[in-house]
């Protein structure tokens, strides 16, 4: 008894010894790993959906936007090749857990449950969701005004945020989702739907594309965070965040984000 | 020949008539039934699957509700496509140039575009275009009262406030315009399908008729049509199951039927397997009943035109 007891003490002893040196190897490592992650020139998988101003569109038969001129800019300084391809929303985040694309760039939502399923990089951008109307529509200036509408009808894209917000709040028989948010603002602008349920900064995209349209002041939610997701134990998530936080500290980020988004402050 | 021999061997007992063959209902079920067996199979393997795993009966029990929009899509787009079909299938024959070229324009256009293009254009130009023909800029008063009005009673508003409202896009229920695009692509398939038929009935029985006094109305009605109709129901048959099968199509304008909601559900909780598995079973037992509904209708017809002859 009384030796073995010794035994654990000793090893004990030895390890608590050996922790500033561990220490030390451990501190060296990940410094070497902050100097700079390199990914030798790989090639990553972007899904964007290029419907989805100002993060990604197709403008004069390009791929344009914040999510390509950032991707683009983070692989400089990873040493990668951002090779962007076309997703639709619907199956993009199935697509991510599936390991199907190596990371999705779409102004997606942060949500513990999409958390479960795929990796997220820290959030980048933080916005509202609000809703776009015509910009001649008097009727209503809150969602509480909408709701006292006879039928009043929003639309919204399927799988989204924005659709489980629209659903929350309007309920189900009052939301319309399409495929894009490209259809739901021609429903909007046709006079099927009277709103659309849309983060603000897409919506100042909207308006900026399109004109005849206004977002309301109002809230529909709190503040929710943007990210990109990964599949899950993507070693991706370390390196990325590096150069983001090294892309706000050089303000190439800022640079980036005014020019997408210089309507909305 | 026979009378010829004398009937050497005694004539068999007399057998009770038999209501049901067994061994032969048997030997069929085993030769030619076996798919059946094994569709039926699956059935229950997914059936237990609704019933036992949560995440499976939740897809289902969000997607059945569904299944009402699309069996009302289905029928209301046949039944107008038929009629569309019957009166295209007569210009189409027409000596009359100006109807026989109107008809084979629109054949050949709306055979010639995609089904989903037609449904977009129908949800997103159409229906908005003549919205704006009928009412125009003015919320109060419409620029074709009549057609406004007429419009409204054909969609249900009360009789009370028809002649005080005016027309919104909205009031033409996104369901109602997939019918009217279903039912305009499928009426120019089916216009095809009558006009085959019409022409597989022999010339000579129209001359026939109108040798007799009948004018080519009545040929047409008491002759030729109750022939070529029976001729051509496995094709009509056929055509509803192809209708069946595109109303997923609608859920590009989110119209609420079977294949939005998976899509939906799915997208929303990660479930694209649950979700396209209680899709695919749904659609898969409603076209089988009605492919067998059709290969009976065939075989019924068949049997008739033999015991004819």
């Amino acid at each position: 008894m009384g030796l073995r007891h010794r035994r654990v003490l000793f090893v004990i002893l030895m390890l608590v010894l050996m922790i500033p040196t561990l220490g030390t190897v451990i501190a060296q490592e990940s410094a070497a790993t902050v100097a700079w992650p390199d990914l030798g020139g790989r090639e990553i998988t972007v899904a964007v959906e290029n419907a989805y101003p100002p993060y990604n569109s197709i403008v004069d038969g390009v791929g344009v936007g914040w999510d390509y001129d950032t991707f683009t800019a983070i692989c400089q300084l990873l040493n990668c090749v951002p090779v962007f391809e076309e997703v639709a929303w619907d199956g993009m985040l199935l697509g991510i857990a599936n390991g199907q694309y190596d990371v999705a760039a779409d102004g997606i939502t942060y949500t513990a449950e999409r958390d479960q399923t795929v990796d997220f990089s820290q959030l980048y951008q933080a916005y509202d969701e609000t809703l776009l109307i015509r910009e001649d529509d008097t009727r209503f200036t809150t969602s509480d005004e909408l709701k006292s509408l006879d039928d009043f009808l929003v639309g919204t894209q399927i799988g989204t945020t924005n659709e489980i917000t629209a659903k929350t709040l309007f309920g189900d028989d009052h939301v319309r989702s399409f495929e894009q948010f490209g259809p739901a603002i021609e429903a909007l602008k046709n006079d099927d739907v009277d709103a659309v349920v849309v983060d603000r900064p897409a919506a100042e995209g909207y308006i900026a594309a399109q004109g005849g349209l206004k977002t309301l002041p109002e809230s529909l939610s709190g503040i929710q965070g943007l990210a990109f997701a990964y599949p899950p134990g993507s070693d991706l998530v370390y390196p990325v965040n590096a150069a983001m936080s090294a892309l706000q500290a050089s303000g190439t980020w800022d640079e980036i984000f005014n020019k997408w988004f210089n309507s909305a402050s | 020949m026979n009378s010829t021999v004398p009937s050497a061997e005694p004539t068999p007992p007399l057998q009770p008539p038999q209501l049901l063959n067994l061994q032969g209902f048997a030997r069929n079920l085993l030769q030619k039934r076996v798919w059946f067996l094994l569709f039926i199979l699956l059935d229950i393997l997914v059936l237990n699957a609704i019933a036992t795993q949560p995440e499976v009966t939740k897809v289902w029990d969000y997607v059945v509700p569904g299944l009402a929009a699309t069996i009302r899509i289905t029928v209301f787009s046949f039944v107008v496509a038929v009629v569309i079909g019957l009166i295209v299938a007569f210009g189409r024959i027409s000596k009359n140039i100006i109807i026989y070229n109107l008809s084979t324009l629109y054949v050949e256009i709306f055979r010639g575009l995609p089904l989903l293009v037609i449904i977009l254009i129908f949800n997103f130009v159409l229906t908005p275009a003549i919205i704006d023909v009928v009412v125009g800029s003015n919320p109060d008063q419409a620029n074709m009262p009549f057609v406004d009005d007429l419009i409204q009673r054909l969609i249900g508003v009360p009789g009370d406030q028809v002649s005080t409202t005016v027309l919104r896009t909205r009031d033409i229920d996104a369901e109602v315009r997939i019918v009217l695009a279903f039912a305009v692509t499928y009426g120019a398939f089916m216009s095809e399908v009558f006009r085959a038929g019409i022409e597989s009935i022999g010339r000579g029985q129209v001359e026939a008729g109108r040798s007799l006094g009948m004018t080519y109305v009545q040929v047409m009605y008491y002759i030729i049509l109750p022939q070529a109709i029976r001729n051509v129901l496995p094709a009509l048959a056929n055509n509803f199951v192809f209708l069946l099968k595109d109303t997923s199509l609608a859920s590009a304008v989110a119209v609420p039927e079977i294949s939005y909601l998976t899509r939906q559900y799915s997208s929303n909780n990660f479930r694209y397997p649950e979700g396209l598995l209680v899709l695919s079973f749904l659609y898969a037992n409603l076209t089988i009943v009605l492919s067998m509904a059709s290969v009976y209708l065939e075989n019924r017809l068949h049997k008739d035109r033999m015991g004819a002859r």
